[in-house]
């Protein structure tokens, strides 16, 4: 656990050997994964079915793509363009982002980080994963079925009265989805409270866990609102009668307030695990604790807090009353600090640090740089006067994207590298995973960057033709997609190439600080042999040791 | 949980308070005073009565800080979330949105027409039984 | 392992936790977890009732006359009689007295049944008298209100009513279910926790019908009193079936 250690485990890692048992060989057969209650087999089951569904959205994303290759609607009809974009939306939401960090590396992660043998409720944390998988595979019912075409905002009256789509089994399938997050939510609230190991104080947890707790803070407290919402939805869409149905004097507006109550919020589910994931690869590719670990702990809690409140901000054209728009306008300019915040503190974190540069690193390069752009737009957008220029417009996707892709997809990646030799015990190749990061990197701003151009100059989003004006903006934007679908494909190849001849990766391949390097990897089904006492602060990273390790590597600095 | 423990004749003492406040918000409003206080009263004496379930049938009161944390924050947020909703409704231009007629808010006892709560009918015997 | 396994299991015990304190704790936090996302999930509804409510104040008052401000008084009672019992049973079991535990859960399932009885005859009322939001027979006359506004009332009230009535019926298998565990001895003086964490889930359920009866029943009692004609049939049928 000490520099030394470390130091010893790093030398023994290139003739490490896989250890001889471990989560993944304890019990064979399927019905000891479907079945199972470890943390780390429901993560490897999240890992599997949430990368299923990032590929089928990825799909979807590509059908919308090369629909707009051409001013013209030469490839898909309106119809099946709406239905595209919606599937997309649904998909890339409710059964990618929401999930993706959280169930797959927060599930495997939080009780090892806190050194417990489990999270607090293993059975909920199964259920949880079936209730997923039932969702999505109503959502895809209802897409196979004939698809939806409300978008994945669902707004009435369009999506009660109008839509002649499967509104209601995608609603149900969100629905269900929701209880799913809510349950991964509760499971880790617990555990964080009262499972953490002797001397495992909360100002030594790392940032990843904060950021977990935070996350979870909104699962718990905004999920249930989008669910009664889509429930009520459901009803006035089945009976024809609802509080959304303007004719009989309801307002639709109320379901925008219901729903963003949760689904702005949800944004930082997506964002603030990516945060925690970037705060664990700064330290430990910069080799240097932190800057202002405190301030990053609490800027999570911030942000998770603020986020509540800032809902109408997307309602600004809504018809929502102005005096509400701007109490909106204001409260979203201070969801920018805890965020600035951050961004500050990680390149704080990096400044005179001893970088290397593996995969895993160049994501959080990437992630620094594309969540600014993201999060800086995002105040343009905020700001009510400009809103009403910038609504519906490709700027707000463009900018919805350097968040999502951006932020939180770079965050999943990032981790996905990160933690790989943790969960299969083995190592990829850096070559092909540095190469597929920096295709992401480009492929992602030639196809977002443009969005923005072409938003502020006025191409609205969601129509399956646009004018001529926009044809070049939107030809880089889909070059850029089959650039970025090559970067996204990569992975694929090398991880399952080396889940099988990888070379083993031993306990701590990146030589990081933090109890989940303690373990085996792959850990054990209890993840420890005895319960952990830990008694470093978090990042414990040692200049002096770095410093030894870089001239070790090139030479004597100065 | 087991340390702090209730007698059963603390149970008997908040649950006659609960019975107490069930006859005196049905007291409230059968006494048809102007509703924009009747919801004020009535919704008061409905926070104490979950207060008292929530402090001695679910041990709240007994129980650590964390619990009183999460109890309180869940309803914070409930508050948040009507309070925030209501200043769209409190403050919203309805002609501007598309609405023909304004709708009816009282934003203070004075505006709440007799015609809410007509006093006529005070003292007649069996009030439930007349039907409409 | 933690030292506790080396020595006698307790019984409950799971075995990713060191003791059945920190077990016992966990699942105190986590219920209360739940119930704040259930706290949340009755808030949508809570907060549509609100704008609503403001926005059409004589609509409500007039469509909620047809609701038994007594059948919702009676059902309050109910609740709570029933909230009293779960205590006892709880505090029953822990003091290790599992017969009165067990008859205590199975005195707050038949206060939970009266309670769905009275709200299955409060809804067969509606029924009769046309009052079903987006049924084609819907009609509502009363004090001149316009008929598509009390259908917001009355869709607010099925869906607010109807979901804590789900949550009645939940609530009644979860305690058959508890109750079944404690003829079968499977709790002890250390180990009651399930019985502990059903009892949260059942006052909950109960402050929201706390919420629910004045927010619905109460506030609009001005003109007649409540009840009136509607109410009438329902307690006269109500009498017929308790005998």
């Amino acid at each position: 656990m000490s520099g030394t250690t470390t130091a010893t485990q790093t030398a023994t890692a290139s003739t490490a050997t896989m250890p001889a048992k471990h989560f993944m060989n304890a019990k064979y057969g399927l019905k000891s994964w479907l079945l199972t209650r470890d943390h780390k087999r429901i993560a490897v089951l999240y890992l599997i079915t949430v990368t299923a569904m990032f590929a089928l959205g990825g799909i979807y994303a590509a059908l919308i793509r090369l629909e707009l290759l051409t001013p013209g609607g030469d490839f898909l009809s309106a119809d099946a363009y709406n239905k595209a974009f919606s599937a997309h939306g649904i998909i890339m939401v409710f059964f990618f982002l929401l999930p993706s960090i959280p169930a797959i590396f927060g599930n495997f992660l939080i009780p090892i980080q806190v050194g417990a043998k489990d999270l607090a409720f293993p059975r909920i944390n199964l259920l949880s994963w079936y209730l997923y998988v039932i969702g999505a595979a109503l959502a895809l019912i209802a897409i196979v079925a004939g698809g939806v075409d409300t978008g994945w905002t669902f707004y009435p009256p369009y999506s009660s009265q109008y839509s002649q789509s499967h509104v209601l089994l995608a609603g149900l399938g969100v629905f269900i989805a929701g209880f799913s997050s809510i349950l991964t939510g509760l499971n880790f609230v617990v555990t964080i409270h009262k499972m953490r190991a002797p001397g495992m104080t909360w100002f030594r947890l790392p940032l990843f866990v904060w950021a977990h707790y935070a996350t979870s803070l909104i699962m718990l407290l905004g999920t249930p609102v989008v669910a009664i919402t889509i429930l009520l939805l459901a009803v006035e869409r089945v009976f024809g009668v609802g509080i959304f149905d303007p004719a009989i004097g309801g307002d639709p507006v109320l379901f925008q307030h219901l729903f963003w109550f949760y689904s702005h919020p949800a944004v930082y589910i997506m964002i603030l695990p990516a945060m925690g994931v970037q705060s664990e690869l700064v330290a430990a590719f910069a080799r240097r604790r932190v800057f202002g670990y405190s301030f990053v702990a609490f800027s999570s809690l911030a942000i998770a807090i603020i986020g509540f409140v800032v809902w109408g901000h997307h309602m600004f054209v809504s018809g929502q009353s102005m005096y509400a728009g701007l109490v909106f306008s204001i409260l979203t300019m201070l969801v920018a600090i805890p965020s600035a915040v951050k961004a500050f503190n990680w390149a704080m974190t990096m400044y005179k640090g001893s970088i290397s540069y593996e995969t895993p690193m160049l994501y959080a390069i990437g992630f620094l740089g594309l969540f600014v752009i993201g999060g800086l737009t995002g105040l343009f957008l905020g700001a009510m006067g400009l809103d009403i220029h910038l609504h519906d417009t490709y700027f707000v996707v463009a900018h919805f994207h350097y968040i999502m892709v951006g932020g939180a997809v770079m965050g999943f990646m990032g981790a996905l590298h990160f933690y790989w030799p943790k969960i299969s015990g083995r190592m990829y190749p850096d070559a092909w995973g540095r190469l597929s990061a920096l295709i992401i990197f480009i492929g992602f701003n030639l196809t977002f960057f443009p969005q923005f151009i072409a938003g502020y100059l006025g191409m609205p989003r969601r129509y399956y033709m646009y004018d001529t004006d926009f044809h070049f903006w939107n030809l880089m934007s889909s070059a850029g997609a089959s650039v970025l679908a090559v970067g996204y494909i990569m992975p694929l190849f090398y991880m399952a190439w080396s889940w099988i001849y990888g070379k083993p990766a031993g306990p701590n391949p990146w030589n990081a600080k933090g109890l989940e390097w303690t373990t085996q990897s792959p850990p054990t089904t209890f993840n420890f042999d005895e319960t952990p006492i830990w008694n470093e602060e978090a990042y414990d990273y040692d200049p002096e040791e770095s410093e030894a390790e870089y001239e070790k590597e090139f030479g004597t600095i100065n | 949980m087991a340390e702090a423990h209730i007698t059963k004749k603390k149970y008997w003492q908040v649950f006659a308070a609960l019975m107490i406040l069930l006859f005196l918000t049905v007291f409230v409003a059968y006494m048809r005073i102007n509703p924009w206080w009747a919801i004020i009263v009535a919704m008061t004496i409905a926070t104490i009565k979950a207060l008292l379930v929530i402090l001695y049938f679910m041990h709240v009161r007994y129980n650590s800080k964390l619990t009183w944390l999460f109890v309180v924050s869940g309803f914070f947020w409930l508050i948040i979330m009507i309070g925030i909703t209501l200043t769209d409704y409190k403050t919203r231009d309805w002609e501007a949105a598309g609405y023909t007629e304004r709708p009816t808010t009282y934003s203070s006892p004075s505006q709440v027409p007799a015609s809410m709560y007509p006093q006529n009918e005070k003292g007649t015997a069996g009030h439930g039984d007349e039907g409409d | 392992m933690s030292e506790s396994h080396t020595h006698s299991h307790p019984q409950g015990l799971v075995h990713h936790f060191d003791d059945l304190k920190q077990q016992n704790e966990a699942a105190t936090l986590g219920m209360w977890s739940f119930l704040i996302t259930e706290i949340l999930f009755f808030g949508g509804l809570i907060t549509a009732y609100i704008v609503f409510r403001g926005l059409y104040p004589e609509v409500f008052l007039h469509a909620s006359h047809t609701l038994d401000w007594r059948l919702g008084g009676v059902n309050t009672l109910v609740l709570l009689c029933s909230s009293l019992t779960m205590a006892f049973a709880v505090h029953a079991s822990h003091e290790g007295k599992r017969d009165l535990a067990f008859w205590y859960l199975i005195l707050t399932i038949l206060f939970g049944t009266v309670f769905l009885v009275v709200k299955y005859f409060e809804y067969k009322s509606k029924v009769d008298h046309h009052l079903i939001p987006g049924t084609a027979s819907f009609t509502f006359t009363e004090g001149g209100v316009d008929a598509g506004k009390a259908q917001i009332f009355f869709f607010l009230y099925f869906a607010m009513t109807g979901v804590h009535a789900l949550h009645m019926v939940v609530g009644v298998c979860l305690v058959g279910w508890i109750a079944r565990n404690v003829k079968k001895e499977m709790y002890t003086t250390d180990y009651y926790s399930p019985v502990e964490m059903t009892g949260l889930y059942w006052h909950f359920v109960d402050i929201v019908w706390i919420f629910l009866y004045p927010l619905l029943y109460l506030i609009d009692l001005t003109k007649t009193g409540g009840g009136g004609d509607h109410a009438m049939v329902n307690v006269k049928s109500l009498m017929k079936f308790f005998g």
